[in-house]
């Protein structure tokens, strides 16, 4: 993800080199072994300091992702949202310890924008009492939440930046839209998690935990987003979030 | 229109005596052949015995070369698009359909080219009935401009010619095309005649053979009555929308105003009447379709056989990007496989489920709209290759690091990713990180301390810059990367080791928990002298930036007050470290919190459900009284009337995207408003 937009400067070369090794064994959680096919650019650029400096706008984002509270539901498809969450507020170092409003909550902020990071602690259904008053209190703009959820209608690991949509039949943003006074146009990131097999009831499949290379895929999506993530506040929609899009949707089609 | 030979007494001689050739501009009446059979039925076996009709000939399938000559036989022509017909005084070379004409140019025909427009053409005999006698009724013309008289019973329906903007005269005399369409048509009008034709039952469907020459006919016939005509496509033919559009517009004369998925509506312009229309001659036969070169060859465009194999291999357990449905629309299919393209060199489409012949017919029209070559048609997919010499589409990529790794984890996974967003990222993650790392409330609270004080002490420092560079020297001085921070916070230390010795680390007290009084302000000076430094050296590290301006700190000041404040009045609470750790807790602290705090407090942002959906002037009454009251930095009760704004769904949309900028849309109905402003 672009560093340009945000005020701290990109770095320079040089840092980067003593850093590859420190990544180099973390990221080995891809499922596909990554073969380089283009002839396009591989290696890694130091990116211009972009001169056109600081985000799009300042005024601040309340990032919410939709989960069951509680380590029964720790770890399950339901509950993707939650750690996207979890790893935004670990990546950007802020730390979610307030309660307010039905909700955990943290302030910082990405780059230069202040960033609300909340996770809702009534139950799914109900994530909406728990994000409405909250987007109220702190004024945050309706096309300033952002909300992380899962999805059904994309496969396992795709995710999904949206400007604006429906619910598609997922209980916590049906109650979010309608604690929103119906308004629906607010940005999203839906992560897929698949459809459930054969005659499935919906409701044990998205209670159930991740399997093995399902929870690979999804940990890979989630560092995905973070980037999209980051991208998004600091940019807004543009068209790198199209791209995103499309290259989300492509990229388990590879042989 | 093609005739099966039936058995009929009345035989005629052979085709060629009985009419004679017509002009192309006149029109052919020939009657259906619907007549009841006369008298009970005569089994017949052929009673012609032309070599046309012996079994031997059906069977074989015979495939004549194309002649070289140019001079084309009776009119036909062997062209790039196929096989067209020419005939004299004809606006356009007629083709038997305009949209699936293959764009290839055929290698043999199936059978002796004729012009299928008449029995007198076809090299058979005329195995049909006489056609009817014409009647002796004279019938009057039809003429769009003289329409009958509204309370005639007996007529059918007939709609007017027009719309006819104000202060324009109907033409009657239109001849030429844009003549005839008029002037372009308004918004209004568009949409009104859509909306009159959305529904309409009667429609004309095109299907695999796209827009046929004897659908000319059928659209001018349906625009007698009509102004628009509803054209529904199906199927193949609905991968190349746009040319069907073009084709239609340019066969037929009139204009698409509007185009829905698969559904086309064609005005038939302003002018038109029925009377000067230009007739066509049917076609009476479906010509066989002549022999085209193989859609997919064993060793496609420039690899080696070899290669295609390997190709042919991995395609089988590609998965698909799709799955067709029989005749459904396929608009979006091409874009699809664009996308598709950008991500890997082969694509697989899933046609289960179609013809055979659609899918062939699927895959030529691919290939010639998004270039590619086609590998194979197994399994009941269509597997393509992009090309060896295929260029994407995507706009070149001015920012490298986000699209570039954007696509490089889709080829190369993530650690391509990691490593440019890690190098982008060091500094703020690190910054940040070592907030995380060390105590995490005083930091924070710390950080934004100092932020306040600095910017109160007036530096023209970059604002942005500070807060990073507090962290860091916060973190630095503070913290070692602990043994079990995770890994990726280790790039910490060689950042740190080369960050160090540029800074000067100030003893910060670190016993500064929740205490949010300024007690640093006297540290305020060498803080602020301290970080005049360390700009300059993170400056001269960093690069340049701009500076923000001092926007920035207010914002997450706001939140941070908010914050401050909600802690305050009672309706936030402050978990402690050791509480975070487990889920479990945290839900039941907030259930806890959440059930002790006033109700007062609680229900001043929920929404209520009966005004829910509140629409109508009450609303408009609360938002124009917000509009003056907007302020950011308001008292709590102000705050409190702002976030009760009205409710959604706002005629007033500008009122509506002002409020929405700084105030999400609460729920207070006008006169719970009143009283709290009174």
């Amino acid at each position: 993800m672009s560093l340009l937009a945000t005020a701290t400067p990109t770095t320079s070369s040089h840092f980067s080199a003593p850093l590859l090794p420190f990544h180099m064994p973390r990221r080995n959680l891809t499922a596909q072994v990554h073969r380089i096919r283009r002839s396009r650019l591989v290696t890694v650029v130091a990116s211009v300091p972009d001169p056109a400096a600081g985000p799009v706008e300042y005024t601040p984002w309340l990032i919410a992702g939709l989960g069951n509270p509680g380590n029964k539901y720790y770890g399950t498809r339901h509950n993707v949202g939650f750690e996207m969450v979890d790893r935004i507020a670990g990546e950007e170092g802020i730390t979610m310890n307030t309660i307010q409003s039905k909700s955990l909550l943290g302030i910082g902020s990405i780059g230069d924008v202040p960033v609300l990071v909340v996770k809702p602690q009534s139950y799914m259904n109900y994530s909406g009492e728990a994000i409405g008053p909250l987007a109220a209190y702190y004024q945050v703009p309706l096309r300033h939440i952002l909300l992380i959820y899962d999805d059904m209608s994309l496969p396992n690991g795709v995710l999904r930046l949206q400007k604006k949509g429906g619910h598609g039949r997922h209980n916590g943003l049906q109650n979010v839209i309608e604690n929103l006074d119906g308004r629906r146009e607010f940005p999203r990131l839906s992560i897929g998690i698949g459809n459930p097999p054969g005659k499935m009831d919906p409701r044990a499949f998205l209670l159930q935990k991740f399997s093995s290379e399902e929870r690979v895929q999804v940990d890979a999506a989630l560092e995905q987003g973070m980037d999209a993530v980051r991208t998004l506040v600091l940019k807004g929609f543009s068209g790198s979030t199209e791209r995103f899009n499309l290259v989300q949707k492509y990229k388990f089609h590879r042989v | 229109m093609a005739t099966a030979p039936l058995p009929s007494r009345s035989l005629l001689a052979p085709a060629q005596q009985s009419h004679p050739r017509l002009p192309a501009s006149l029109r052919i009446c020939l009657s259906h052949h619907k007549q009841p059979p006369t008298g009970p039925k005569r089994h017949r076996r052929a009673v012609i015995s032309h070599p046309a009709f012996s079994a031997a000939a059906r069977g074989r399938a015979k495939k004549i070369p194309i002649a070289d000559t140019d001079e084309p036989a009776a009119g036909v022509r062997v062209t790039d698009r196929g096989l067209s017909y020419r005939l004299d005084g004809a606006p356009f070379e007629f083709q038997y359909s305009y949209t699936e004409a293959p764009r290839a140019r055929p290698v043999a025909l199936r059978e002796a080219p004729f012009l299928p427009f008449g029995p007198e053409a076809t090299p058979r005999p005329w195995t049909g009935r006489k056609p009817l006698p014409k009647s002796r009724k004279e019938l009057p013309e039809f003429d769009s401009f003289v329409l009958p008289p509204p309370g005639k019973k007996g007529v059918k329906p007939v709609q007017s010619p027009g719309p006819f903007l104000s202060g324009m005269e109907p033409r009657c005399q239109s001849v030429s095309r844009e003549d005839i369409l008029g002037e372009p048509l308004t918004k209004e009008e568009v949409s009104e005649l859509v909306k009159g034709s959305l529904k309409s039952k009667r429609q004309l469907n095109m299907g695999r053979d796209g827009l046929t020459h004897n659908m000319l006919e059928n659209i001018h016939s349906h625009w007698k009555r009509k102004r628009v005509c509803k054209i529904k496509c199906k199927g193949v033919c609905t991968v190349d929308m746009d040319n069907i559009c073009q084709q239609l517009e340019e066969k037929v004369g009139g204009k698409v105003i509007h185009r829905q998925g698969g559904v086309i509506f064609l005005f038939r312009g302003r002018n038109y009447n029925y009377r000067t229309r230009p007739c066509f001659p049917l076609m009476l036969w479906k010509p066989v379709a002549p022999v085209y070169p193989h859609l997919v060859t064993k060793v496609p465009g420039g690899l080696t056989p070899d290669e295609a194999t390997e190709m042919r291999m991995r395609g089988r357990q590609l998965p698909p990007i799709c799955k067709l449905g029989k005749n459904g629309v396929y608009a979006n299919l091409v874009k699809q496989v664009r996308e598709a393209f950008e991500a890997c060199d082969l694509v697989r489409v899933d046609c289960s489920g179609l013809n055979k012949s659609d899918c062939r017919k699927i895959g030529a029209k691919l290939k010639d709209l998004v270039p590619c070559i086609l590998l194979s048609f197994e399994f009941e997919h269509i597997l393509m290759w992009r090309g060896s010499d295929w260029k994407s589409s995507l706009p070149p990529l001015e920012e490298n690091s986000f699209e570039v790794t954007k696509v490089q984890e889709s080829f190369s996974g993530k650690e391509s990713n990691e490593e440019v967003t890690h190098s982008g990222n060091v500094l703020t993650q690190i910054e940040l990180v070592s907030v995380a790392t060390s105590h995490k409330n005083c930091n924070l609270g710390e950080g934004q301390e100092k932020f306040k004080d600095s910017i109160a002490s007036d530096t023209v420092l970059n604002s942005a810059k500070e807060v990073p560079a507090l962290f860091h020297s916060t973190g630095i001085s503070r913290t070692e990367p602990s043994a079990d921070t995770p890994l990726e916070y280790s790039p910490l230390k060689p950042v740190c080791d080369i960050m160090d010795p540029s800074l000067k680390c100030q003893s910060i007290p670190t016993n500064n928990t929740e205490n949010r009084g300024l007690t640093e302000k006297s540290e305020h000076s060498p803080d602020g002298y301290n970080l005049e430094t360390k700009r300059k050296r993170n400056d001269g590290i960093k690069g340049t930036v701009l500076n923000s301006g001092s926007k920035v700190p207010s914002y997450i000041e706001g939140l941070l007050c908010l914050l401050e404040q909600a802690i305050d009045s009672g309706r936030a609470l402050v978990l402690s470290e050791d509480e975070l750790v487990d889920s479990d807790l945290v839900y039941e602290k907030s259930v806890a919190f959440t059930k002790s705090i006033p109700r007062s407090l609680v229900f001043e942002h929920t929404q209520r459900k009966s005004s829910a959906r509140r629409n109508g002037p009450d609303n408009h009454a609360s938002v124009k009284k917000h509009l003056v009251e907007n302020k950011l930095s308001s008292s709590h009760v102000e705050k409190k009337c702002i976030a009760n704004g009205g409710s959604a769904m706002q005629t007033n949309d500008h009122a509506q995207e002002f409020l929405s900028d700084v105030v999400p849309q609460g729920t207070l109905r006008v006169d719970e408003l009143a009283k709290l402003l009174a």
